[in-house]
């Protein structure tokens, strides 16, 4: 006698706790086995690129907070640098330098809450509690920058809200300080725990053929084997100036992407290090008349000045007409700016590159023939925030 | 000398220069500055002094250029094209000066951007933004222009009832002091001071009220000059425009409004300067006028009389109420005691709408749109008709050399052409005479201002053919045939009839017969009068005479904004032969019955001969110049419908009450009095429940089971069909014998009274815009100083006018223009009923003047 | 046997060295925060409640210029001036709508006349809707935070006419 044999259709999410927000996934299975998992996105769409084409340039810039919440500066950055590019604007040299070693920090925080989330999702619950903890230090060096603890929009177009708050360095000192010994205990806590492994070893393996076929960026792409990292690809905002390393995986597996990603921070450590020494002196945003504002204290007191910021806050300024595409190497891969200009004050057209959206379409191929319980372990290990993949 | 030199250029073929500006090839007449022949092909140079309708003084310097050979930076704007220029407008030499100019123009300026009005319009901001740095130089005290007693730290002051001048924010470029001088002829602004504290201001112990304020305002290229009407109200850039026509003068001007959709409310009306019309020059009625808009006294529901007093109903029922009455009427008593009124002011859709329904569904002849004259004639193929359908355009008035008006107050009732004749005297040098019963304020620049007296007019037109034939100024042939047909007067006779030096006649002939271009503009003081007909007789021959017709323009002007356009679709009881065919086209008939006018259906009313009036927008009531007669009319009225925006007093008499649209709320089309179609787009939705005058005779005639005859696509081609008919009646060919009668009985009463509209006010709506009551909040009675003296009345003291009808007790003005014995009352005002003095039989009202002793 | 006498040593052993690491947190200062009681203090930046700055002598600084309204990324603020008895331009209406507030501080940024700066105040709840408005009145303190350590960067008082009066 033999059991009547029938693929089991399962729908994951869109409200279920590891599919990290409003991710839903028709699952397909065979047994315990998955024939096929389609990922279904757009329950967070909230129309952010064109919400940013209705806004003026400046304006604009609380969009990208919103899209990666948890690495909002480099969103900041990323857009900034793509609207500088098409203004032909030049940043002082203390800004890029400022500007690398946030993005770091960005980097960072955005693996803190990474790791402590894929290892709750495997069962580790104690971690996600140790990196809320240690990802305190930097959300208050954001703080202090910008006044937001999430949606800093501290990084502008030519240059910075503000200057460097008075404690930055002393803030951010203790980071490259407790991090390491930090980094360690994880280590102690995962890196050799059984469950851990066998939670993650051989699962959701990618080859780089595939990964560079799926187009996947950033840890995705170098825990294949790939060393492709737009920091030293295609150098942006001054990242030429910095000794670092590009780590990559070897199997493309997920306790790869996981060494891979811990390294990642002792890397970024390593920058932060170097701009906080070499920190120029200067001033903290361009002077670029008509583009970006004069500074506040000269809008008191001088007439120019004065119509300078009211119009440019009531009428924006005018790009030339034109397209551009800036990526940079974001915390979760390739993050790209494509701003088409018509020449108004207005984009015509924003295409947001998401790198969460680009790799989220590799999960079918992750979790093909695997077990059902690693889709789990597949959807933590891609590293996606749903503000992106959705914008 | 300027005259010699003007005519040589008239007389030789204009001459053309040809330049080169940043590597472009430009070549125009000569005469032309830089600045005019770069702006020609498209360069653009920044000014803030300029003005294409004033003349240049250079005075802001920010036009700089660089001309090869030339040592130093030129002002463009003051620099006159020369063959093989060669001018740069972007060198570096040129971006440098401009950058040190606007340094030097903000030394002084104040950091008032945030609470100034201007900001975001403003040409100084967008300026520096262009051309400047956002970083000063100069840290150190400005100087604050500022009374002593000003409590506030924003030093501005306030400078007439609209206008608040700011002087601190004021960069010097004369341009409001230049065209309230040169373009309006009124010198209440000037300039005082000099260097560091010249300073714009109001002539000592004056107000700047003058009717066309408003303008100073928009010229400014800074926030020096602003107007409470914008003053602190909105920011430019939340605010939408619409593209307008005005609605209270004939010419209409083009004007934009600046609206915000969500409060469904109009802030401003500026002005788009179209050079046909307006040249850009609003008067203060259309730039105040358009806060009638959004008064709360509007009239939002239907309102139906039951047991004595209005009570506010449905349209349905307003509506039901009416076809049911007017059916009723119409089956018992016929169409013929159904009468209609409509106001000139409405678009062309609402009018012929309005024609359609009483002729075509009701059957009935009784419609008009003139409720302010006295004594029309039953016929409409009259002389003075024929002389209101001629041709007439305002720009030809820049360059006639000679400007005759006659029988017309410009000031208080053609704002725009009263802008032309100064702009033609000041800018062409042309020579300007006018003829009136009263001094107005148009002649302050007129070669000769004659005065006659007043219920004269023809005399002294005859006095001009006369003096001509006797002076030979004419051919001799000419001369036989007028000495033939009208036979020979005495011209001393005359003129001492009419009150004039023959000298004066003389020499008017003379000018007539030399002109080489000439406007002849005949006003409403020939039109509201009884002997409407004899004058145009006059003017008639005058024309053939001179031939002034081959020489330029004759015409009576339109009063109201649709005035032409009532004109030609033909609302009034018997139309051109021309108009009723179309009708009979586009109809397939017309009703023959007998046809009244406004005087004929008040008097049938009277008699109880009319039954139902329908009052379209219109304000008889208010406007007819016999009150006790349109009141005993309208009272008598046994169903009376009154359309309106606001409570009026004909409303109040009214059975059933419909709230208006006004202008600003649809789009329509109306007719300047150039015959010029122009439409004005809907700023905002109708305010409350009002509906248009179209959609209440489409309601109406749905009731009538007639929508059919009602479908817009069919209307619209109707209307353009019947506007598109050339209708310009021939003038008389022979001359004709001018045979005026004259009021027999004097009774006592001596001043002769005229009935005009305020500068500030046109019709009976204006005075609800609380800008413009400001200028001009109540009635009074304009008197001339002597007179004043005589009676021994000071400005603003109570005077009784009395009548042989009436008696009203009014506040006197003094006026400083008229010099004869008479007495001007306005008729915008509500309050004072100046109507009540008037008798509709007479051709010139008397009344008597004495102090009110307290 | 080895094994079993290797389990038990590991049990007697190495767990007080497990409870060595719990017990040293004993000691260690929290990182926690007695919420409500006790209050994180916010960086002198933080952007949270807006309010509405006076003069030192306690007349308002908005003018209601509109330039916080026209920088608001949402479109929270609306507000429309008025001219008070002095005849200067003040705000008649000026609200916040703090439900589309994004808290990116372009308003504070962009006034020219540093009168609305955003606050330290992070705790807003409340049961309606309409309580979200949040009015002038309700912004505007009492008296000028002369004290204020946040964001005061430059003090002066009123100038119109560009006067250096500076107080620093």
């Amino acid at each position: 006698m033999s059991l009547e044999q029938k693929e089991l259709t399962l729908n994951m999410g869109p409200q279920h706790p590891s599919t990290h927000g409003v991710l839903r996934v028709i699952v397909t299975l065979d047994g315990e086995r998955v024939v096929k998992a389609v990922p279904v996105i757009g329950y967070l769409h909230t129309g952010i690129e064109k919400t940013m084409e209705s806004k003026l340039y400046y304006k604009a810039l609380p969009c990208t907070d919103r899209m990666d919440y948890l690495a909002p500066m480099s969103n900041n950055l990323g857009y900034c640098l793509a609207v500088e590019k098409l203004m032909e604007i030049e940043v002082p040299e203390k800004v890029k330098w400022a500007r690398v070693c946030l993005a770091e920090l960005t980097r960072i925080k955005s693996h803190l809450v990474w790791l402590g989330t894929h290892a709750l999702d495997l069962g580790a619950m104690s971690m996600l509690l140790f990196t809320f903890r240690d990802r305190e230090m930097i959300v208050d060096v954001y703080e202090a920058c910008g006044g937001q603890r999430m949606m800093t929009s501290y990084i502008r177009i030519g240059g910075l809200s503000h200057e460097l708050p008075p404690d930055f360095e002393k803030k951010v000192r203790r980071v490259i300080k407790e991090i390491p010994a930090k980094l360690n205990d994880y280590e102690d806590l995962l890196t050799k725990n059984e469950i851990f492994i066998n939670r993650t070893r051989n699962v959701a393996v990618i080859s780089a053929e595939d990964a560079i076929n799926y187009g996947l960026s950033g840890p995705m792409l170098r825990g294949s084997g790939v060393k492709h990292d737009l920091r030293k690809a295609n150098p942006y905002s001054g990242y030429e100036n910095f000794d670092f390393e590009v780590p990559v995986g070897k199997k493309g597996d997920a306790y790869d992407r996981y060494l891979l990603r811990l390294e990642e921070i002792r890397q970024s450590l390593r920058i932060i290090e170097q701009a906080l020494d070499g920190m120029p002196e200067g001033p903290y945003r361009a002077h670029v008349p008509g583009v970006v504002l004069p500074p506040k204290e000269d809008v008191l007191y001088k007439m120019e000045s004065l119509i300078f910021h009211f119009k440019i806050i009531t009428e924006g300024f005018k790009s030339p007409k034109g397209a551009v595409y800036q990526g940079i190497e974001s915390p979760k891969g390739e993050l790209g700016f494509y701003i088409s200009s018509d020449g108004s004050n207005k984009p015509n057209r924003i295409r947001v590159r998401p790198p969460s959206f680009v790799n989220l379409a590799s999960l079918p191929k992750l979790t093909e023939g695997g077990l059902f319980s690693d889709v789990v372990c597949a959807i933590g290990s891609i590293d996606i925030v749903l503000g992106e993949v959705d914008r | 000398m300027a005259q010699e030199t003007n005519e040589k250029a008239a007389a030789t073929p204009v001459t053309m220069v040809t330049l080169t500006i940043d590597g472009q090839s430009v070549t125009v007449p000569k005469g032309k500055t830089v600045l005019e022949a770069a702006r020609s092909v498209g360069i653009d140079i920044p000014t803030f002094c300029h003005h294409p309708k004033l003349k240049s003084v250079g005075s802001c310097r920010i036009c700089y250029v660089e001309i090869e050979k030339m040592p130093k930076l030129q002002v463009s704007c003051a620099t006159e094209a020369m063959d093989g220029m060669v001018v740069s407008t972007n060198s570096d030499q040129v971006k440098q000066g401009r950058r040190a100019v606007i340094e030097f123009i903000l030394l002084n300026h104040p950091l008032d951007c945030p609470t100034c009005d201007k900001g975001g319009e403003c040409d100084l901001q967008n300026l520096t933004f262009a051309h400047g740095t956002d970083d000063s130089r100069n840290d150190f005290q400005k100087t604050r222009f500022r009374e002593d007693d000003m409590s506030t730290t924003f030093d501005d002051k306030s400078i007439g009832p609209e206008i608040v001048l700011n002087r601190n924010r004021c960069i010097l470029c004369y341009k409001c002091v230049r065209s309230n001088k040169d373009a309006f002829g009124e010198y209440d602004l000037g300039v005082y001071e000099r260097g560091n504290i010249a300073q714009i201001d109001s002539a000592p112990g004056e107000q700047v009220d003058n009717p066309f304020s408003g303008n100073l305002v928009e010229i400014c290229p800074v926030g020096a000059l602003t107007n409470r009407d914008w003053r602190y109200k909105i920011r430019v850039w939340l605010t939408e425009t619409t593209p307008s026509v005005d609605n209270f003068q004939s010419s209409g001007s083009n004007i934009t409004f600046s609206k915000e959709r969500q409060k469904n409310k109009i802030y401003r009306v500026t002005s788009r300067p179209n050079d046909d019309i307006d040249d850009g020059w609003l008067p203060d009625i259309t730039r105040y006028g358009y806060q009638i808009v959004n008064s709360p006294d509007r009239l939002k529901k239907p309102l139906i009389k039951k047991g004595g007093t209005q009570v506010e109903v449905s349209w349905d029922e307003a509506l039901d109420t009416i076809a049911k009455r007017l059916a009723n009427i119409k089956d018992s008593k016929g169409s013929v005691c159904i009468g209609g009124l409509a106001a000139p002011s409405l678009d062309n859709r609402s009018l012929y709408g309005f024609s359609k329904f009483f002729r075509k569904v009701l059957h009935s002849n009784n419609v008009d749109y003139r409720s302010d004259c006295r004594m029309l004639p039953s016929s409409s193929d009259t002389i003075c008709s024929r002389l209101a359908m001629q041709p007439f355009s305002i720009s030809d008035l820049d360059d006639s050399d000679v400007i005759v008006v006659f029988g017309s107050d410009l000031i208080r009732e053609h704002h725009n052409e009263y802008l032309r004749m100064r702009k033609a005297f000041n800018f062409n040098g042309a020579r300007l005479f006018s003829i009136t019963p009263y001094a107005v304020k148009a002649a302050d620049i007129a070669e000769l201002e004659v005065v006659h007296r007043p219920g004269k007019e023809e005399f002294v037109l005859q006095a001009v053919c006369q003096a001509a034939v006797e002076d030979r100024l004419v051919d001799d042939q000419t001369a036989g045939r007028f000495r033939e047909q009208v036979g020979n007067v005495d011209l001393t006779e005359l003129c001492r009839s009419a009150g004039i030096s023959t000298d004066s006649v003389k020499q008017i002939a003379r000018a007539l017969a030399s002109g080489k271009k000439i406007s002849f503009v005949v006003g409403e003081i020939v039109t509201r009068s009884r002997e409407r007909e004899p004058i145009a007789a006059a003017i008639c021959n005058l024309n053939k005479l001179f031939g002034l017709h081959d020489k330029g323009q004759v015409a009576i002007l339109a009063r109201y904004a649709n005035s032409k356009g009532a004109q030609k679709l033909g609302v009034v009881p018997v139309p051109h032969k021309m108009l009723v065919d179309k009708m009979n086209v586009l109809w397939s008939e017309t009703p023959s019955c007998e046809a009244h006018n406004t005087d004929a259906m008040l008097a049938l009313l009277k008699k109880e001969e009319i039954d139902s009036l329908f009052v379209l927008g219109a304000n008889p009531m208010m406007v007819y110049p016999d009150l006790q007669f349109a009141r005993e009319g309208l009272e008598r009225a046994d169903f009376l419908v009154a359309c309106d925006l606001f409570e009026t007093e004909t409303t109040q008499l009214a059975d059933v009450v419909l709230p208006l649209c006004s202008w600003a709320e649809y789009d329509g089309d109306y007719v300047n009095l150039e015959g010029r179609n122009q439409t004005a787009r809907a700023a905002i939705k109708p305010i409350g429940e009002s509906r248009t005058g179209f959609d209440i005779m489409a309601a109406l005639a749905a009731r009538f089971e007639a929508s059919d005859l009602f479908e817009v696509d069919a209307i619209e081609s109707e209307i353009s069909q019947m506007l598109a008919i050339a209708d310009t009646p021939a003038l008389p060919q022979e001359y004709t014998q001018v045979r005026a009668s004259e009021d027999k009985e004097k009774d006592g009463f001596d001043i002769p009274l005229y009935l005009c509209d305020d500068p500030h006010h046109s019709g009976h709506l204006t005075e609800k815009s609380p800008s413009l009551a400001e200028f001009s909040g109540e009635a009074y009675a304009e008197i001339s100083f002597d007179l004043a003296n005589r009676l021994k009345l000071r400005n603003g003291e109570s005077v009784r006018v009395e009548s042989p009808v009436g008696k009203i007790i009014i506040p006197v003005k003094i006026s400083e223009i008229l010099n004869t014995d008479v007495v001007l009352l306005p008729r915008n005002f509500s309050s004072t009923p100046t109507t009540a003095l008037m008798m509709r039989k007479r051709r010139v009202d008397m009344v008597k003047l004495s102090k009110v002793d307290d | 046997m080895n094994e079993v006498l290797k389990a038990v040593g590991n049990v007697f052993l190495k767990m007080p060295l497990g409870f060595v690491v719990t017990l040293r947190h004993f000691f260690k200062k929290p990182v926690t925060l007695d919420y409500p009681y006790k209050k994180k203090p916010m960086t002198p930046r933080y952007r949270g409640k807006h309010y509405l700055e006076r003069y030192d002598d306690s007349t308002e600084r908005c003018v209601c210029c509109g330039l916080c309204a026209a920088a608001c990324p949402a479109d929270a603020i609306y507000m429309e001036p008025e001219e008070n008895e002095k005849g200067e331009r003040r705000a008649k209406i000026y609200e916040i709508n703090l439900l589309r507030c994004i808290f990116c501080g372009f308003c504070e940024e962009a006034c020219p006349e540093e009168a609305i700066f955003l606050g330290q105040d992070y705790e807003f709840s409340d049961v309606n809707r309409n309580a979200f408005i949040y009015t002038k009145e309700e912004m505007l303190v009492k008296h000028p935070r002369k004290d204020n350590p946040f964001k005061r960067l430059y003090r002066r008082v009123r100038k119109v006419h560009g006067v250096t009066d500076k107080i620093s």
